[in-house]
C-alpha cells in the first residue's frame, strides 16, 4: 500500500478536480440567476425613468422658483431612488388572484409616465379610477397569469394557455363578465357596438345569445316571393350565388354555393306554394314626377337609396336601384300600403299615403330599372326542388328567412356561450398555419373567411357576411365577452330595468332605422343629404328621452300626432307594440340620464304668485312671437309655417320642466349655435343678461307647465320679430336642433 | 496537554508562521471538544482507514474492506447509493419545498406559482426536486437490473431482493403521490388516470369485475379510499401530500434500513460467493 | 487530563505506530473501502449533484393551467413510467392492464430469487450461464420500457397513435371491426397456449424442468408465459383486430 492512499488515487483526484469546479460554476450561476430576475432588472430601468421625470419636474419648480413645489420633488425624488426592489402584489382573497403585474408596471398609477414605454406607461383612460388596481387587481380585466413575474409568464404567451393576456383590441370583453348589460358604460363602446352588430349582421338569426329572446325573421318571408318577384328563378338564382352582384350593400351572406347548389335552391324556392294576396293595380294617371317628390317629402329616401352608387341607412335596408326590374308593381303596392301586411316582421314602417299618393310612388320606383338584367337561371333537373330543400335544411337559410316546412326548427350551430368557454386546444385550427393559436385569431379568421377550417371530414356552412375590420373587432369582442365565470356577488352590476330598457332601445333604433329620418348618435340623419332644405329633416334622437316626457313619447310612438306644422314629412306608424314602445321610452330616457315615469306637474305644485310672474315674464320677452300657439285656424297668408317653432301649449304635457329651465338658461350650449332661440338670460359666457335670470327662468317654466289656456297672440309683433331673426339666421340645421 | 503528539509534519524550522499555524492547529486537535467528535487522527496509515469507516456514523454501515472487483464502477455503476443520494436530496428539496406548500386546492397552485415567480431558488428546489424524483424512479429500475444481471438476488440474498422489491413499488409510489401536488392540469389528469386503474381492481374497485360480488360502490371501494372522495378533489391533494411527506418516506427509510443491513449481513456488496 | 478511557479507539490513537504496524488487512484479494469505495461513492455523489443541478437550472419543471375538473386534458397522461400500462389499456380491460398486471410483475419480481435459487454465476455479469434467466427478464424489461416510450411520444388526443413527425389535429378514424373469439375458440386457445408453453419448454429445456422441480416449474412457467401473452395479445389486436380472446359474462381478456 502507498502511503498517501488517504488521498485517493489519480483517477479519483482527476474526477473531483473536474467535477468540482463545475459545480461551483453551477451555484454561482444559480444564485447569479436569482439576482438578476428580469424584473429586478424593469424595477431598476423604472426607477431611472422615474427620477429623470421627478428630476425634470424639480428643474421647473426651481426655475420658477416654487419653493414648495421644490421640496415636494425633492422629496418625491428621494422616495423614488430609494425605493426598494420588491415584488408587488395585489390581493383578492374572494376571486382567488394574487396580481404581481405592477411589478414590472410600476408606472400604471403614476401620472408622470402617461408617454413612458411599456411597461412602464400611465394606464390609459380613467378606468383605474371606477376599478383601483387594489380593489380589482389586474388579470380580472386583462387575463394573463398575475402570479407570474416573468414576461411570458405573465402575458401567458405559451400556445395552450387558458385566459392569455388580452390584446388592447378586445380588453373590452371582460366588461361583461361583471356589467351585465354594458350600453352607456363609458369604456365599453367596443363590446356594446360587437352587441348591437349581434343584432344589426343578424348572426342572432342562427348563433342564440344571453338577453336575447324571440327576435323578428331578420330576412323576408321565402315562400310568397313568387308574388313579389317578377321573374323569381334568375333573381333568386343569382341572388344566393353571390348576393353582392345583385345589390352590392345587401346583408344576405355569401354561402359559397357551387352552380349546383343554387340551381336546386332555387328550385325549392320556386316550388313553395303562397296564397295569392296582390290584386292587379291600375297606377292610372300618376306621375313618377310626383311619385319621386313624395318619395322625397314623406321620408322614403330617409332610409333608402335609389342610386347604384349610394347606400341605404343601413345595409339592411334594400337599395331601390333596380327595384323595377326586380319586383311587380302590384306587389309594391300591396307592400307599402302595409308592409306588415305582407311579411309580419317587416321594419318597413307603414306611411300615411292615399292611394293616389301611392300609386305615384309606385309609377315612380317603377322607373328604377336595373342597367343589365340578370342572366337566366340554369335549367333545374328532375328532383332538384326535394334535394333543394335538403340544402335548405344543410344551410339552415330557416335561421333568417321564414321558409315553410322549417317554421320551428332552430339552427343547429354553435352555441358562443360554450364557444367562449372552451379553450385554445379545442379549437379546430384544422390545416392552417398562420393563425396564430388564440381564440380572437381563430375567430378573427373564421368571420374573414367561414370556411378557413374547413376539413375532409370537417364541412362547415357558416356564410360570409361582409364586415369592415372595427366591425369585425367589436364583434369578436362581444363574442369573448360571452364567457362569464362566476364571480363573487361584489363584483357582480346586474343590469337594472332602465339598463334592459336601454339595450333594447338600442336595438330598436338600429332595427328600425331611426338614423333615416332623424340624427342618432352623432350621426346625422340620412334624409339631411337628401333634403335641399335641412330644417325639413325631424329632429334629433341624442338627448330625447331627457327632453321629453315619458307619457308623452309613449303616446307619440303609438300614435303619432302632428308637432311641427311646416313639416310634411310624418313619424310613420311603425306598429310598435305595447312593451316595445316602453323599452324604447324608457331606454331612450336611461340614455339621457333621466328616468321615467316623469312626475305629473299638478295645480297643488304651482305657486300661483309664481305662476302670474311667470305669465308677465313670458309676455316681457315675447315667446309668442315665435311660438305659436295654434295652427287649428291656419296661418296669416304671409307666415310661413316653416319659420315657426314649437307650439308652446304642448309643452305642459310635452317636455320636462328640467329641461325647459336648462335649455332657457343655456339654449347655445344645450343645441349649438345654430339655434333660433335667443340666449335671453344669459350670456354664452354664463353672464346674467337680466336682473333676476334664475327666478324668472322658473317663473317662466312654472307658467309654461301650469299653462291652462293659449297665451295672447301677437302676431304683429310676431312677424316683426321674425323678419328680425329670418335675416340673421338663414340656413338653420334643424336636424341637430332640440326643439 | 500542550505535549500531546500532533500528527502534523513539523513546520519548518525558522519560519515561525507556519510554527504558529502548526501550534494552533495542534491545540485544536488535542482539545476535548475535537477528540469528542473525532476519535482517531488522519495519519495515512490501514488502521487510520479502518477507524475512518468504524468511527464514523455515516459510514460504518461499509466494511472495512471490500473485494477489489466490486470498487470497479462499470460493475455496480453506484447505482444502489445513487438512488439513496437521490432520496436524501429529495428529502431536503422536499422538507424546504413544504414550507411553501399548502395542500388545499385554493392554494396549491397558487403556491406554485409563488414558488415559481416570488421565492428566492424556489424555481431551482422544485427543479431539483421534480428532476431528482424522475431520476430516482430511473436509477432504481437500473439498480433491479444490475442487480438481476449479476444474479446478486440469488441467495442467500433472497429476502433482500424482495426488500429491494418493495422499495422500488415505494419509489414509485413517492414520485406518483407527489405528481398531485402541483394542483395543475397535468397533475389532476394524470393521477385520475392512475386513480381510475384502482376502480377497475377486481372485487373492491367499483368498475372491476366481480364488483357486484362484494357489494362495493363508487363511494366504498378502493379509490374512495385512495382519494377520500369518487373523484380528485380537495380530499385526494391531502391524502397524497400526506403520504407523500411523511407515510411513504418514513416507510422507504424503514425498509432501506433493512436494505442495507442485509446487504452487510448477507454477504456484503456482490461479489462471486 | 487525557480523556484515554473513553473509547477503545480514543485509547488507540494516543499509541498510533505500534498499533499501525500491527493491524493489517484481512488477507484475501481485497481493497480498504476508505478511500476506495467512500471517495467513489462521493465522486458519484458529485457527479450527480451536478448533472441534477446542470438540469435544474436549464429545465423548469412543467406547470400546466391550474386543476380544473371540468375541462379534461386530451391527452390525459399518467405519469411516464406508469404510461406503460397506460398503453395497455389500449389492449386489455382496465382490470387487467392497471391492476392485475403491475400485480403480478411485483410478485413475479419478488418471487425470482425462491424460483432460481441456484448458487451459480452470482456478482459477476454473465450471459452465457444465465442465458434463459437474463433473456426473458431482458425482454420484460424492454417491454416495459418500450410501452412507455410509445405511451409517452407516439400517443395523441384520444389516446390515437401518431408518428412524431405527424400533427395531432390529423384526427384518424376510430378504429372500429373489433371482433372477438367466441369462446368456444377462445377457452381452448387461453389454456393451449399455456399447456403448449408448459410442454414446449420441457422439451426443448429438459434440464429446466429437471432442476426447478415441478411446483417451480409451473410458476415460472406461468409468469414468463403470461408475460408474452402480453405482446402477443397487442399483435392480435394490431394485425388481426382481436378485441378479447376471451369473453365471459364475468370478465374479457
Amino acid at each position: 500500500m502507498a502511503q498517501r492512499l488517504m488521498r485517493g488515487t489519480r483517477r479519483m483526484r482527476l474526477a473531483f478536480a473536474i467535477l468540482s469546479p463545475l459545480f461551483l460554476v453551477l451555484c454561482v450561476v444559480a444564485i447569479r440567476s436569482e439576482e438578476t430576475r428580469p424584473w429586478m432588472q424593469y424595477q431598476a430601468e423604472y426607477r431611472d425613468l422615474f427620477v429623470q421625470r421627478v428630476t425634470a419636474k424639480l428643474h421647473a419648480a426651481e426655475a420658477q422658483q416654487d419653493a414648495k413645489e421644490v421640496a415636494r420633488w425633492k422629496r418625491i425624488a428621494e422616495e423614488a431612488a430609494s425605493a426598494p426592489s420588491e415584488v408587488a402584489q395585489v390581493y383578492l382573497a374572494d376571486l382567488n388572484v394574487a396580481d404581481r403585474c405592477m411589478t414590472c408596471h410600476r408606472g400604471i398609477e403614476n401620472p408622470l409616465l402617461a408617454d413612458a414605454p411599456q411597461p412602464f406607461r400611465t394606464h390609459p383612460g380613467d378606468a383605474l379610477k371606477h376599478h383601483p388596481a387594489s380593489t380589482f387587481g389586474c388579470t380580472p380585466c386583462h387575463q394573463g397569469e398575475g402570479l407570474a413575474t416573468t414576461v411570458d409568464g405573465a402575458h401567458r404567451r405559451d400556445a395552450d394557455a387558458t385566459a392569455p393576456l388580452l390584446p388592447a383590441a378586445y380588453v373590452q370583453a371582460t366588461c361583461a363578465r361583471c356589467h351585465e348589460v354594458t350600453h352607456g358604460l363609458a369604456g365599453a363602446a367596443t363590446i356594446t357596438r360587437g352587441a348591437g352588430l349581434f343584432m344589426e349582421k343578424g348572426c342572432y338569426g342562427c348563433h342564440d345569445a344571453p338577453g336575447i329572446a324571440y327576435r323578428p325573421k331578420f330576412a323576408p318571408p321565402i315562400a310568397p316571393l313568387a308574388e313579389k318577384l317578377r321573374d323569381l328563378r334568375p333573381f333568386v338564382y343569382a341572388w344566393i350565388k353571390e348576393p353582392t352582384h345583385v345589390s352590392a350593400d345587401t346583408m344576405m351572406p355569401n354561402f359559397s354555393l357551387d352552380e349546383e347548389a343554387a340551381r336546386k335552391i332555387t328550385a325549392f324556392i320556386a316550388s313553395l306554394p303562397h296564397e295569392h294576396r296582390c290584386e292587379p293595380v291600375d297606377l292610372g294617371n300618376a306621375t313618377a314626377e310626383d311619385g319621386e317628390h313624395l318619395f322625397v317629402e314623406r321620408g322614403c329616401a330617409g332610409c333608402h337609396a335609389v342610386k347604384v352608387d349610394d347606400h341605404s341607412v343601413a345595409p339592411r335596408v334594400p337599395n331601390l336601384a333596380g327595384i323595377a326590374s326586380k319586383v311587380k308593381p302590384e306587389w309594391l303596392d300591396h307592400w307599402i300600403s302595409d308592409p306588415k301586411a305582407y311579411n309580419p316582421d317587416a321594419a318597413m314602417p307603414k306611411i300615411e299615403l292615399t292611394q293616389d299618393e301611392r300609386h305615384a310612388v309606385v309609377k315612380y320606383l317603377m322607373t328604377l330599372k336595373r342597367a343589365e338584367p340578370l342572366p337566366d337561371a340554369p335549367a333545374s333537373a328532375q328532383g332538384d326542388a326535394e334535394e333543394g330543400k335538403q340544402l335548405v335544411k344543410r344551410y339552415e337559410c330557416f335561421g333568417c328567412h321564414a321558409i315553410p316546412g322549417f317554421e320551428t326548427t332552430r339552427p343547429a350551430v354553435p352555441n358562443l356561450e360554450e364557444f367562449a368557454r372552451k379553450p385554445v386546444a379545442d379549437l379546430d385550427f384544422a390545416t392552417t398555419t398562420d393563425v396564430p393559436r388564440t381564440k380572437w385569431d381563430w375567430l378573427d379568421r373564421k368571420l374573414r373567411e367561414p370556411r378557413a377550417y374547413v376539413t375532409d371530414s370537417i364541412k362547415l356552412f357558416m356564410p360570409k357576411q361582409g364586415m369592415s375590420d372595427d366591425e369585425r373587432q367589436a364583434l369578436i369582442t362581444y363574442v369573448l365577452g360571452l364567457e362569464r365565470p362566476a364571480l363573487p356577488a361584489r363584483y357582480a352590476r346586474p343590469a337594472s330595468d332602465a339598463d334592459r330598457a336601454r339595450r333594447e332601445a338600442a336595438w330598436m333604433v338600429a332595427h328600425f332605422n331611426c338614423n333615416g329620418c332623424h340624427r342618432v348618435d352623432e350621426r346625422d340623419a340620412r334624409l339631411a343629404k337628401v333634403v335641399e332644405r335641412r330644417n325639413m329633416v325631424p329632429p334629433t334622437l341624442e338627448g330625447v328621452g331627457a327632453r321629453l316626457q315619458g307619457q308623452y313619447l309613449y303616446q307619440f310612438l303609438r300614435e303619432p300626432k302632428q308637432i311641427r306644422p311646416w313639416l310634411k314629412i310624418r313619424m310613420p306608424l311603425f306598429g310598435f307594440t305595447e312593451p316595445q314602445a316602453q323599452a324604447l321610452v324608457d331606454g331612450l330616457a336611461a340614455a339621457g340620464g333621466a328616468r321615467n315615469p316623469h312626475t305629473f306637474v299638478a295645480k297643488a305644485d304651482i305657486d300661483a304668485e309664481h305662476f302670474q310672474r311667470g305669465v308677465r315674464r313670458f309676455k316681457h320677452f315675447k315667446c309668442v312671437q315665435c311660438h305659436p300657439t295654434s295652427v287649428d285656424q291656419g296661418l296669416p297668408p304671409d307666415v310661413d309655417p316653416e319659420d315657426l317653432s314649437i307650439n308652446l301649449t304642448l309643452a305642459k304635457t310635452r317636455l320636462r320642466p328640467e329641461w325647459i329651465r336648462d335649455f332657457l338658461a343655456r339654449p347655445k350650449q344645450m343645441m349649438g349655435a345654430q339655434t333660433r332661440m335667443p340666449t335671453v338670460f344669459y350670456t354664452v359666457d354664463g353672464e346674467p343678461k337680466v336682473e333676476k335670470p334664475v327666478d324668472d327662468i322658473a317663473d317662466i317654466t312654472t307658467y309654461l307647465m301650469g299653462m291652462t289656456e293659449p297665451p295672447e297672440v301677437t302676431l304683429q309683433a310676431q312677424a316683426e320679430e321674425r323678419e328680425k331673426v329670418q335675416e340673421k339666421e338663414k340656413a338653420v340645421d334643424w336636424s341637430t336642433m332640440q326643439y | 496537554m500542550a505535549s500531546l503528539p500532533t500528527d502534523r509534519p513539523a513546520a519548518a524550522a525558522g519560519v515561525a508562521a507556519t510554527a504558529r499555524v502548526a501550534r494552533v492547529g495542534a491545540a485544536i486537535t488535542s482539545s476535548q471538544l475535537y477528540r469528542s467528535i473525532f476519535r482517531h487522527n488522519w495519519t495515512d496509515s490501514a488502521r487510520n482507514r479502518a477507524l475512518e469507516v468504524t468511527s464514523n456514523a455515516f459510514l460504518h454501515l461499509h466494511p472495512i474492506t471490500i473485494p477489489r472487483h466490486a470498487i470497479r464502477v462499470c460493475y455496480t455503476f453506484c447505482l444502489g447509493g445513487l438512488t439513496f443520494f437521490l432520496f436524501l436530496v429529495e428529502t431536503v428539496t422536499g422538507v424546504l419545498l413544504m414550507f411553501y406548500y399548502r395542500p388545499v386546492p385554493d392554494f396549491a397552485y397558487v403556491d406554485m406559482k409563488t414558488l415559481e415567480h416570488a421565492v428566492q431558488f424556489g424555481m431551482v428546489l422544485r427543479n431539483l426536486h421534480r428532476w431528482g424524483a424522475h431520476l430516482m424512479v430511473i436509477l432504481v429500475m437500473l439498480h433491479m437490473l444490475r442487480v438481476f444481471l449479476t444474479g446478486s438476488y440469488r441467495p442467500p440474498r433472497e429476502f433482500n431482493w424482495v426488500v429491494g422489491v418493495s422499495l422500488l413499488v415505494l419509489t414509485l409510489l413517492l414520485s406518483f403521490t407527489g405528481y398531485l401536488l402541483p394542483w395543475d392540469q397535468l397533475a389532476f389528469w394524470a393521477v385520475t388516470v392512475g386513480t381510475n386503474m384502482a376502480a377497475a381492481t377486481p372485487f373492491v374497485g367499483a368498475e372491476g369485475p366481480f364488483h357486484s360480488l362484494v357489494g362495493v360502490t363508487a363511494r366504498d371501494d378502493v379509490r374512495y379510499l385512495l382519494l377520500g372522495d369518487v373523484q380528485v378533489g380537495g380530499n385526494a391533494l391531502l391524502r397524497f401530500y400526506v403520504l407523500h411527506c411523511v407515510a411513504f418516506p418514513l416507510a422507504a427509510a424503514f425498509l432501506m434500513l433493512v436494505h442495507f443491513w442485509r446487504v452487510r449481513k448477507d454477504g456484503g456488496i456482490s461479489r462471486p460467493l | 487530563m487525557l480523556d484515554a478511557d473513553h473509547t477503545t479507539e480514543s485509547t488507540r490513537a494516543t499509541a498510533p505506530a505500534a498499533a499501525d504496524a500491527q493491524w493489517e488487512l484481512p488477507p484475501g484479494d481485497v481493497v480498504p473501502v476508505f478511500p476506495y469505495l467512500v471517495f467513489l461513492e462521493f465522486l458519484a455523489a458529485l457527479l450527480v449533484s451536478v448533472v441534477l443541478l446542470a438540469w435544474a437550472l436549464g429545465v423548469n419543471a412543467p406547470l400546466l393551467p391550474e386543476a380544473n375538473p371540468g375541462y379534461t386534458e386530451n391527452p390525459a397522461k399518467a405519469p411516464w413510467y406508469f404510461v406503460g400500462l397506460q398503453e395497455l389499456l389500449v389492449y386489455f380491460d382496465p382490470w387487467i392492464a392497471g391492476v392485475t398486471i403491475p400485480t403480478v410483475i411485483i410478485l413475479g419480481l419478488m418471487a425470482i430469487p425462491y424460483l432460481d435459487t441456484s448458487r451459480d454465476a452470482v456478482g459477476r455479469y454473465t450471459f452465457s450461464a444465465r442465458r434463459l434467466a437474463i433473456g426473458h427478464f431482458l425482454f420484460g424489461f424492454a417491454l416495459w420500457w418500450l410501452l412507455i416510450a410509445v405511451g409517452q411520444f407516439l400517443r395523441g388526443p384520444n389516446w390515437q397513435f401518431f408518428w412524431p413527425w405527424q400533427t395531432w389535429k390529423a384526427a384518424n378514424g376510430v378504429e372500429s371491426g373489433l371482433w372477438s373469439f367466441p369462446w368456444w375458440i377462445g377457452l381452448p386457445a387461453l389454456v393451449g397456449y399455456f399447456a403448449g408453453g408448459w410442454l414446449f419448454a420441457r422439451r426443448r429445456w429438459p434440464w429446466l424442468y429437471a432442476g426447478l422441480g415441478r411446483g417451480r416449474y409451473a410458476i415460472v412457467m406461468l409468469l414468463v408465459l403470461t408475460m408474452y401473452a402480453v405482446p402477443l395479445k397487442v399483435l392480435l389486436r394490431l394485425v388481426l383486430g382481436v378485441k378479447y380472446v376471451l369473453e365471459t359474462p364475468w370478465l374479457n381478456v
